[in-house]
């Protein structure tokens, strides 16, 4: 019974662990480094709630998520490939953005200082959207592995992460390949905010709670291939699954079992590599550097 | 001297360029820039209690500017100075008041040195696992921090430690001897600041005359360069997030010795991740660093002033810091005046 | 012959502060080897890059067979009938042959490639060498991936080949296949033009040379008759003499260095270094010749403590170096000038007096305790400019704002004034022009004069004979012998570095 909720919890903590993370890998195996992860979901999620609280459909909400995701990784994406801006730079200043931007929009539209007004029923044909999109997660595994290694565009946008000279000479535009991974990433990683908002019924500030850096983490994990980032994206979910055992069943005070996510997370990345002995991860190999025309 | 008339030029220009943008938005908005700017300007400065509020609040912001800038100079991002500084500050609350029986003298710098100490903790780590084991610090630092939040409610709140002064989430009052006053009577100006300026005045020696700083600065401009002639990487990472720690946990002491003379949850507005802005505003020298904290602090300072009477939401100056770390980072933006910046921050791996 | 292939026409591109190529002609004929040729800074690299498409011409006019065409990019180019191989490979090395061919031009799914896979391989057999499209580029060897770049642009219909140096990293006998490749490709009616420094492969190997200097194109001659000292004066603008053996009847005195049993891997954890032995001695230069990775990198990185031997031992003066790091070796007395000069040799964000710091930061003059004597590095620093005659001289400057050959004078006069008992010198003319060439013989002769031992590592044969005392050639991490320039000839050497007997 415990092992159920675990599990269940699990794979709900990890929806929008693997939406933001196959985001983040379609961003950077084109060689955008993505650190705004953590913001593009939060503006994802709020647009999602206000959409949804305005039009009264979760339906338009989602979608206004997306989009929102898609503008907001443009916008990083622009930062980072056309006026080569550091990468990491443009990702926490986005991630900042968003933080003091949502609670600014909460208190300009909704006059309150910490979350939305709630959205109410979030179903679609009878089921939980949340059980919608954790569906979505779990797919987008196999299609984002189809997308890199199955299509044109993935070879391209691979080449442009590995070596964007290689691929500016056979005629390839760099910059637009890269700026189409980094929107790609903001849609994915907007859905993921959109999945937080419809599991906590309402947007509230900081929601996202270091996700997308979870999220980055992953990526390392799994060394930027979809299959092995999905992995890790599931064994940090743990932390969140195993959160309210914790606390109901061994007692656990809640700060400490909210520590959970981030601790495992931390201690998995300082262990595994230990573990498996490898040599440590393989960005890609041009992953944040600005590609100029010699 | 040129140099730093040069290097100081760049960021002069765009921090000008972010008023101006922010002029433009408010105009958009129908608000005239000129009340928003003269609001902002009267709560910083109007009376001598907001001078010194100012002056106070450019402290913390100088020192995460400082624990920003030293680690970037040597190519790494620490963005954790955040949970640094609410880790020395719970710190230093929590040591003022199990020792407050010591004398002032004796008890000041062992408030400072132990909270010095708790923040170069998770700094270290950072550090150990950037060398060590090739772990992005800025992954690292992150989920430190939120670590660290959750780690200092807990003990704040556990019943035997008894640190909860009744039922707010603060500890118990700092001795009188300890707290912090004005450096110069009447000026506003308080120890802190000295302090604060004094630091950023050995920041600035050591990073450009001496064989440290050399090297610190030569890993953050070409790491393979540096090892070439004998710097240690893993030396320097984990040396200069080390000292990241300890300047961001001045911010922290600052807090509850100074401003609320006791740890109260929840007292740093972002004073960490402001400090990224102050660092890249100040082109990561530790002089500059000091007048881009002044900078911030009087807008964060004006901002409640604003808020009240011109009726912009003060969170509004959040994103006048964003957009100024925008500006500073666009390579193209900032190469059309100067190049000014450290070093790369290399990307995740 | 038949008609002209391209015609490149008062060719004009201007670069702030300098004209790279300033009305420049060129027509090659349809089933001709072109050779394009010129000193460094000459111009050729940016009228091929014209050619491709990669940089757009701010004048001149570019006819292909007899039309007149303007390429916005690569791609124009390409469509155009142009095939370019650049200098630095433009094949993602973690991708596979056939991934690398198919790259910009590929179906939709790349699922089954199986019809791409067998044109490459009939192609391959047509043009006499077989290769395999699954094999991932990173672990071919440097000529295999030449032959990809040429077999990829010719799957796309190029009619006109344009090599950028292809021989630079080619062993003499890999380029004498390239050559012949070239030839059959031509003989089949394309065209093909190459650029090229050696000169007596230029003869050889083509029918038509046009000459460049300073931007402009000087002429163009029959390959057929001509000479070298022809070439080199056309080149340079005046007689010049070509540089020949100038050292010898040195003293080598003590042993500085010994490696013995020297075991090493790359990066890529797969053993580059295979049981070297070797010793320098004080007042000689030890010359490494060999094919680029084979080994010279992590021989140097090894003995500069910048990589970690996985078995034998490095000696310095006696000192078993085993355990010391980069920091102690230098202390010790190895100075390092690595191949690169930005990648491993300076902080381009660092001034010039900073990165002359960093390499003599033992020395008791420039420090007080930890802190620097500005006054005393000023002095330094400009008399180290002035003996490289640096320019621009003043030493507050930005690395990044010297050009690459003075860059590489700031590189080499940092490892000469350092004191170093012992230099690693690797490739330490590259990017010069001959007048700097001089300027580091020089610094060399005195070097060793003073009883420094010197270990150079250089892919240029000609440097290699002049400045060394004695060659080793290194193969496969191993040693393949030995030479003394006076008794042997770079076509010698170039047969013992590609695998022939001693």
């Amino acid at each position: 019974m415990i092992l159920q909720d675990v599990l269940t919890a699990t794979i709900f903590a990890a929806t929008p662990l693997l939406l933001a993370a196959l985001g983040g890998l379609l961003s950077e195996r084109g060689g955008v480094v993505n650190i705004a992860l953590e913001g593009i979901m939060l503006f994802g999620a709020f647009a999602a709630a206000a959409v949804t609280l305005w039009t009264g459909s979760p339906l338009l909400g989602i979608i206004a998520g997306v989009l929102t995701g898609a503008l907001v990784g443009a916008l990083h994406g622009t930062a980072c490939i056309y006026l080569r801006a550091d990468h990491v730079i443009s990702g926490i200043a986005v991630n900042m953005f968003a933080a003091s931007g949502t609670i600014l929009l909460l208190k300009v539209v909704y006059g309150t200082k910490g979350s939305s007004p709630q959205l109410g029923s979030l179903k679609l044909l009878g089921v939980p959207l949340t059980v919608h999109l954790a569906v979505v997660a779990l797919a987008a595994v196999p299609l984002v592995w189809f997308l890199l290694y199955r299509t044109r565009f993935g070879l391209r946008l691979r080449a442009c992460g590995e070596y964007p000279e290689a691929a500016d000479a056979v005629g390839i535009n760099v910059h637009g390949y890269r700026l189409a991974g980094v929107v790609l990433s903001g849609v994915l990683a907007g859905l993921a905010g959109v999945f937080l908002v419809m599991t906590a019924g309402s947007f509230a500030k900081h929601m996202s709670a270091g996700r997308g850096y979870i999220a980055l983490a992953a990526l390392v994990f799994g060394r930027w291939r979809p299959v092995a980032v999905a992995i890790g994206c599931l064994v940090f979910a743990l932390g969140r699954g195993v959160q309210d055992v914790l606390e109901l069943e061994i007692g656990i005070p809640p700060q400490l079992s909210e520590m959970m996510p981030y601790l495992l997370t931390l201690l998995v990345l300082a262990v595994w590599p230990l573990i498996r002995r490898g040599r440590s991860a393989e960005p890609p190999a041009a992953l944040g550097r600005p590609f100029v025309r010699g | 001297m040129k140099r730093l008339l040069r290097e100081v030029a760049a960021p002069v220009q765009l921090a000008l360029l972010a008023l101006g943008l922010a002029s433009l938005l408010l105009l958009l908005f129908g608000e005239s820039p000129y009340h928003v700017g003269k609001a902002l300007l009267r709560g910083a400065f109007a009376s001598r209690d907001d001078l010194a509020r100012t002056l106070a609040g450019a402290v913390p912001l100088i020192f995460t500017g400082l624990a920003v800038a030293i680690p970037f100079r040597a190519g790494l991002f620490n963005i954790g100075a955040e949970g640094q500084l609410i880790l020395a500050g719970f710190a230093a609350g929590v040591t003022a008041t199990v020792f407050a029986d010591l004398s002032p003298i004796a008890l000041m710098p062992l408030v400072m040195l132990i909270a010095m100490l708790v923040a170069m903790i998770p700094a270290g780590i950072a550090g150990w696992m950037r060398s060590r084991i090739g772990i992005h610090e800025v992954i690292a630092t992150i989920l430190l921090n939120f670590i660290i939040y959750s780690l200092v409610m807990w003990l704040l709140r556990v019943e035997s430690f008894g640190l909860m002064a009744g039922m707010e989430p603060k500890t118990a009052e700092i001795p009188l001897g300890i707290r912090l006053g004005e450096a110069i009577p009447g000026t506003g100006i308080g120890v802190a600041l000295v302090f604060a300026v004094l630091i950023a005045v050995v920041a600035e020696v050591v990073l450009f005359r001496t064989k440290p700083g050399l090297m610190l600065r030569a890993r953050g401009g070409n790491p393979r360069a540096a090892e070439s002639v004998g710097v240690r990487s893993g030396r320097v990472i984990l040396g200069s997030m080390l000292v990241g720690g300890a300047l961001a946990s001045f911010a922290g002491t600052q807090q509850v010795l100074e401003v609320h003379h006791s740890y109260i949850e929840g007292f740093s507005p972002g004073y960490g991740f402001t400090g990224i802005a102050v660092a890249l505003l100040g082109a990561n020298r530790p002089l500059g660093v000091v007048l881009a904290g002044l900078f911030f602090a009087v807008l964060r300072s004006g901002a409640f002033a604003m808020d009240a009477l011109a009726g912009i939401p003060r969170e509004a100056v959040g994103l006048l810091e964003v957009l100024i770390i925008l500006l500073v980072a666009s390579e193209l933006i900032r190469g059309s005046f100067r190049k000014a910046r450290a070093g790369t921050a290399g990307g995740v791996a | 012959m038949s008609g002209p292939a391209i015609e490149l026409e008062g060719i004009t591109k201007r670069y702030p502060g300098v004209i790279a190529n300033d009305h420049v002609d060129l027509a090659a004929r349809v089933g001709e080897i072109h050779a394009l040729v010129g000193e460094n800074g000459a111009g050729k690299t940016t009228l091929m890059r014209v050619l491709g498409g990669l940089t757009p011409p701010d004048e001149g006019t570019i006819r292909v067979r007899g039309r007149e065409v303007s390429f916005a990019s690569a791609a124009d180019a390409a469509a155009a009938g142009i095939g370019m191989v650049h200098q630095h490979f433009t094949l993602v090395p973690v991708f596979t042959v056939l991934e690398n061919v198919v790259l910009g031009d590929e179906p939709g799914f790349i699922g089954g490639l199986d019809g791409v896979r067998d044109r490459v391989v009939e192609l391959a057999g047509t043009l006499g060498f077989s290769i395999d499209p699954d094999r991932i580029v990173e672990t071919l060897t440097v000529g295999e991936r030449q032959k990809v770049e040429i077999l990829r642009t010719l799957l796309r219909g190029a009619r006109i080949l344009v090599l950028d140096e292809p021989t630079a990293v080619l062993t003499p006998q890999e380029s004498r296949d390239l050559f012949k490749l070239l030839r059959r490709l031509v003989k089949e009616g394309r065209t093909v033009l190459f650029i090229s420094h050696r000169l007596a492969e230029v003869l050889a190997a083509s029918d038509r040379i046009t000459v460049m200097r300073g931007g402009r194109s000087v002429t163009t001659i029959a390959a057929a008759g001509a000479t070298e000292g022809d070439l080199a004066r056309l080149m340079v603008g005046r007689e010049v003499l070509l540089p020949s053996a100038v050292r010898g009847g040195s003293e080598p005195g003590e042993p500085v260095l010994d490696v013995s049993g020297a075991r090493a891997l790359s990066d890529r954890g797969v053993p580059a270094l295979s049981g070297v032995d070797l010793t320098v001695r004080a007042g000689e230069v030890l010359g490494i010749g060999g094919v680029m990775g084979n080994g010279q990198t992590e021989l140097m990185e090894s003995i500069a403590g910048l990589r970690p031997l996985t078995a034998g031992a490095i000696v310095l003066e006696g000192a078993d170096l085993l355990g010391w790091d980069a920091a102690a070796r230098i202390r010790a007395g190895i100075s390092f000038v690595p191949e690169d000069r930005l990648d491993r040799g300076l902080v381009a964000t660092m001034s010039v007096e900073e990165n002359l710091a960093l390499g003599l930061m033992d020395d008791e003059r420039l420090f007080r305790g930890p802190f620097m004597r500005m006054c005393a590095l000023r002095q330094r620093a400009d008399a180290t400019l002035k003996r490289m005659d640096t320019r621009p001289s003043d030493p507050g400057l930005l690395v990044s704002t010297f050009s690459g050959g003075n860059q590489q004078k700031v590189l080499l006069g940092r490892a000469f004034d350092s004191g170093a008992r012992l230099i690693l010198l690797m490739e330490p003319s590259r990017g010069l022009d001959v007048g700097a060439m001089e300027i580091v013989f020089e610094q060399v002769r005195s070097a060793t004069a003073r009883g420094v031992g010197v270990l150079l590592v250089s892919s240029d044969l000609t440097e290699l004979m002049s400045l060394s005392d004695r060659i080793l050639v290194i193969r496969r991490g191993r040693i393949a012998g030995e030479v003394h320039p006076g008794e042997t000839t770079e076509e010698e050497l170039g047969l013992m570095m590609a695998g022939g007997g001693a």
